[in-house]
Order: C-alpha cells, then sequence, then structure tokens
C-alpha cells in the first residue's frame, strides 16, 4: 500500500497509509489529512488510489500545489515524490510493488500477519526507512529444496520470519547496511553455508545458502540476478 | 532462557541514546522474578532529566519491594508513584540547577493472581499485543493527546508541531501528582511492551504490532529490533523498550507466526 509521509522543516508529524481510494487534505477537520495551518486551504488537496497507482489533485487551492518544486493541478505520484503545501511537506512512497500472486505465497513465510487496532488484514505498508537513502539493493530469498522448491520472496519489509513455528523460527531484518539472519525460537539454530549461527545476528552475503527447518534457500540481492 | 515458573514472564530491555541526543535520559528496570517492569523518560530541555529518571525509578521499586510476599496492590503503586516524586522534586527544589527537572513513569505488575496493574504519568506508554491486535493500555498526559481528546484537533499529529512533546503531567515538577491506574487480565500468550516516546515517534503502531507479533517469543530479540528500527529511522530522541512476554521460547503457536513451511 502506498504511504505519505509527512513533515514540516525536516520533522517528521506522521506517516500514513493511502488506505482509502481517495484520502483527501485540507484545513478543514472533516480531510482525511488535515493540516491545521491557515495556509492550507480548507480542501486543498485529494489523491485517488487505486491498487499502487496514485493521483495527486489540486481542488483549487488558495496557495497551490506542489511536487518536487512544480506548482501542479493534476498529478500521478511517483515514488519518493515529495508534495508541498504551504510549509508542509507530503512524501510519497510507492509500495515494494510485489504482484499479488506472488504476495500470496510469501505469506507462507509470514511477513507481518499482525494487525492494528482491528484494521482489516491489508498487506502492510512496506517499512522501508523513510528517509531517501541511496536505493539500496532489495534483498530476496529462493528456495531451493521441500515443497516451495523454486519460489522466491522478496525482503522487502524490516523483517521477515522463517521457519516452523514450533520447532525454529529465524528472522531476516533489512536494516540500512545491510540484511541480518538472527535465531528467534527452537532449540535448533538456523545454518548458513554449512556452519550453524550462535545467538548474534548474521549479517547476509549475496549467494550465502540457508538452511531452516530442514529447507534450503538461497539469499541474493535483486540488482545481482532478474 | 530462564526457566520461571508459571505464569512466567520473560522480560527483555534495551535503552539506548538514538541518534542525535547526546545523553540518555530514560531509565528502565525490570525483574522477572517480581514480575515488575518499569520505564521513566526524563523531561528534554530540561536540567538533569536523566538523573529525574533514575531517581523516580530507583525510588518506586524500592517502595515496591517492600511489598509483603511481593503482593502489589493498587494503593501499593499509588504510594510508590508519590514516593518517586517526592525524590525528584525534594532534589529539583534543593539544587538551583536541577530546578524543574522531572520525568515520565510507566510502569507494570504482572502479579500472581494473572492480572495486570499498570500505573502511568506522561507520555511513556505500555501496549499489550494479544491475538494480532495491538493496544495502548494507557493515556498520555500531553497537550496533544487532551486537545485530541476533547475534539480540539482530529488527531494528535494535526496539531501545532510546536505543543509536542508537551506533558500534562510530570512526575517531580510539583509537590504531588496523581498517577492513572489500570487493572486488566493478563492472558498466556500476550506480548507487553512499555516504551519512551522516542520509540512511538519513530515507528507505527502496525509496525510496532509486527515486531512483536514476529520476535515475541524471543524478548531480548524483539527488544534489540524496535531499537534498531527506531535508530534506523532517524533516532530522533532516547529510544527505550521494554519487553514482556508470556510465550515460552520454541512454542510460537500465536497467530501471527501461523505460516511457516508445511
Amino acid at each position: 500500500m502506498p504511504r505519505l509521509i509527512l513533515s514540516m522543516d525536516g520533522l517528521v508529524l506522521k506517516e500514513m497509509a493511502l488506505e482509502k481510494e481517495r484520502t483527501t487534505i485540507g484545513r478543514k477537520p472533516h480531510n482525511d489529512i488535515q493540516i491545521d495551518n491557515l495556509a492550507i486551504s480548507g480542501e486543498h488537496a485529494a489523491i485517488v488510489t487505486i491498487l499502487n497507482d496514485a493521483f495527486l489533485e489540486d481542488m483549487n487551492s488558495t496557495n497551490g500545489t506542489y511536487v518536487n518544486g512544480q506548482p501542479v493541478k493534476k498529478h500521478v505520484l511517483q515514488d519518493k515524490d515529495v508534495i508541498e503545501l504551504g510549509k508542509y511537506r507530503l512524501k510519497f512512497l510507492a509500495d515494494g510493488a510485489t504482484p499479488q500472486s506472488e504476495q500470496d505465497e510469501a505469506m507462507t513465510f509470514s511477513q507481518g500477519a499482525a494487525q492494528a487496532e482491528g484494521r482489516p488484514a491489508a498487506p502492510e505498508p512496506a517499512t522501508a526507512p523513510p528517509s531517501p537513502a541511496p536505493a539500496a539493493a532489495i534483498g530476496m530469498i529462493q528456495i531451493l529444496s521441500g515443497t516451495h522448491a523454486g519460489r522466491t520472496l522478496e525482503l522487502s519489509k524490516s523483517l521477515t520470519t522463517l521457519g516452523k513455528p514450533g520447532s525454529q523460527v529465524a528472522v531476516i531484518t533489512r536494516r540500512p547496511h545491510g540484511y541480518f539472519i538472527t535465531h528467534v525460537e527452537g532449540t535448533v539454530f538456523p545454518v548458513v553455508n554449512g556452519r550453524a549461527l550462535d545467538a548474534q545476528a548474521y549479517r547476509l552475503n549475496d549467494h550465502d545458502i540457508i538452511e531452516i527447518a530442514g529447507v534450503k534457500m538461497e539469499f541474493f540481492s535483486q540488482t545481482s540476478e532478474s | 532462557m530462564t526457566q520461571a515458573g508459571p505464569p512466567g514472564w520473560r522480560m527483555a530491555m534495551r535503552s539506548d541514546v538514538g541518534r542525535v541526543r547526546t545523553r540518555n535520559e530514560d531509565f528502565g528496570f525490570c525483574d522477572e522474578a517480581l514480575g515488575v517492569a518499569l520505564l521513566a523518560d526524563g523531561m528534554g530541555g530540561h536540567a538533569g532529566g536523566d538523573i529525574a529518571a533514575r531517581l523516580a525509578v530507583e525510588a518506586w521499586i524500592e517502595r515496591i519491594r517492600k511489598c509483603p510476599g511481593a503482593l502489589i496492590e493498587e494503593r501499593d503503586l499509588r504510594v510508590a508513584v508519590a514516593d518517586a516524586n517526592r525524590a525528584v522534586f525534594a532534589l529539583a527544589s534543593a539544587d538551583p540547577a536541577l530546578r524543574r527537572m522531572g520525568t515520565t513513569l510507566v510502569g507494570g505488575c504482572f502479579r500472581p493472581d494473572g492480572t495486570l496493574l499498570t500505573c502511568n504519568v506522561g507520555d511513556s506508554r505500555l501496549y499489550r499485543l494479544r491475538d494480532a491486535v495491538l493496544s495502548c493500555l494507557t493515556r498520555d498526559h500531553s497537550v496533544l493527546r487532551e486537545q485530541c481528546d476533547a475534539g480540539m484537533i482530529e488527531s494528535e499529529a494535526s496539531g501545532p508541531p510546536a505543543l509536542r512533546g508537551l506533558l500534562t503531567r510530570a512526575v517531580g515538577v510539583a509537590g504531588w501528582v496523581v498517577p492513572d491506574l489500570t487493572i486488566s487480565m493478563a492472558q498466556m500468550g500476550d506480548i507487553y511492551l512499555l516504551c519512551s516516546d522516542g520509540l512511538t515517534e519513530m515507528l507505527a503502531d502496525a509496525e510496532i504490532a509486527e515486531i512483536l507479533g514476529a520476535l515475541g517469543g524471543n524478548p531480548p530479540l524483539a527488544a534489540e529490533h524496535l531499537v534498531n528500527l527506531a535508530n534506523d529511522r532517524g533516532g530522533m530522541d532516547n529510544v527505550s523498550v521494554i519487553v514482556v512476554s508470556s510465550r515460552t521460547p520454541g512454542n510460537a503457536t500465536s497467530s501471527e507466526v501461523k505460516a511457516g513451511f508445511r
């Protein structure tokens, strides 16, 4: 799901997922995103979201809507576009863009099935750091053995759990400086390149072979393949 | 992993200065045997925030340790918070360099009868993850939260940024303070999180829920990952967390880790 990060003077005020088909922005309280500032019109702008595409429209605001410094009336939002309304900035982040079919498969690996406060179990927004970090390569896992052999899984979230609950669970965490695998639960520890890990996090390198709960898989960065 | 008898809460704490601040003004304490976790966030911008946090925690713990048979009653919590307040206020009044220091305080007592007693002053929080739903059991004593409750602003994030972090109650800034207390039933499978606002300012509730759900069976790892992620996002403030889990390691039966290889 695409997300917006609201900030002013470099201070992040709020982060929100574009959950609705139409998200309104303005000074008046009925807006989905209310910005209570006189430079913002009552109904300032709106974003229409269809799957992963988002369209920004200025609602004839007094002070205008800017994207990446250019005034716009209508604009198709691209990943990392910066929308400016008065002194406020809204950074648009498209999702990790996993095709829906692949997303279903990914659920076998339980990428964050947890949800907050009774919201429907929609795919969580990608948890890439909002800072414009140098476009880090996305890590991938390819399953090499077992019933899922051949499947790949994109490690787009801040954490991905792998394994068999009740016997062995490991987690791969995504950080700005790389991917790390750590043992979570169970008496058996994950094996990387034939060596069992200890309790410490292990930084994954391209083409590392991981073995968890009897299943072999290979880690690689998306830029090195496909 | 410690082998505590049932209900057997496992606890882990991490506290980090963050990426921007030079001093860590958070202070925490947790004790699995006592079933107690406590976190204080010394007031930023004031002198001696770190001193206030440590004093408050130590005074609170000292009072709680005196409870006969470790049976902690609501009254004990009120007295412990009053003790903490007195300790901080006395020093703040005596030492001009420490004037106006203060701290938040959030505590949880996991009692042998299966109930959880919490106390709270300020904007540090206590969350519960149950059946993949994250709930905040405490209510912030902040200007924005109160304006929001009063209907003056739509949400806390839409309020004037200048009011962010401004508290309406704190420990040690006046001669007395009233804590909010809650009581609830704790269940097997629950995961609790105490945290300073350095975490909740950097991470959305959904992300916190996801991390607790995935890593709750391993409290030290969950705590470490929460702190790391807050720092990866900028670490604007000190970030401190205490993760309390009833899950036994190797038995991640709750629904959020339901998948895996078949």
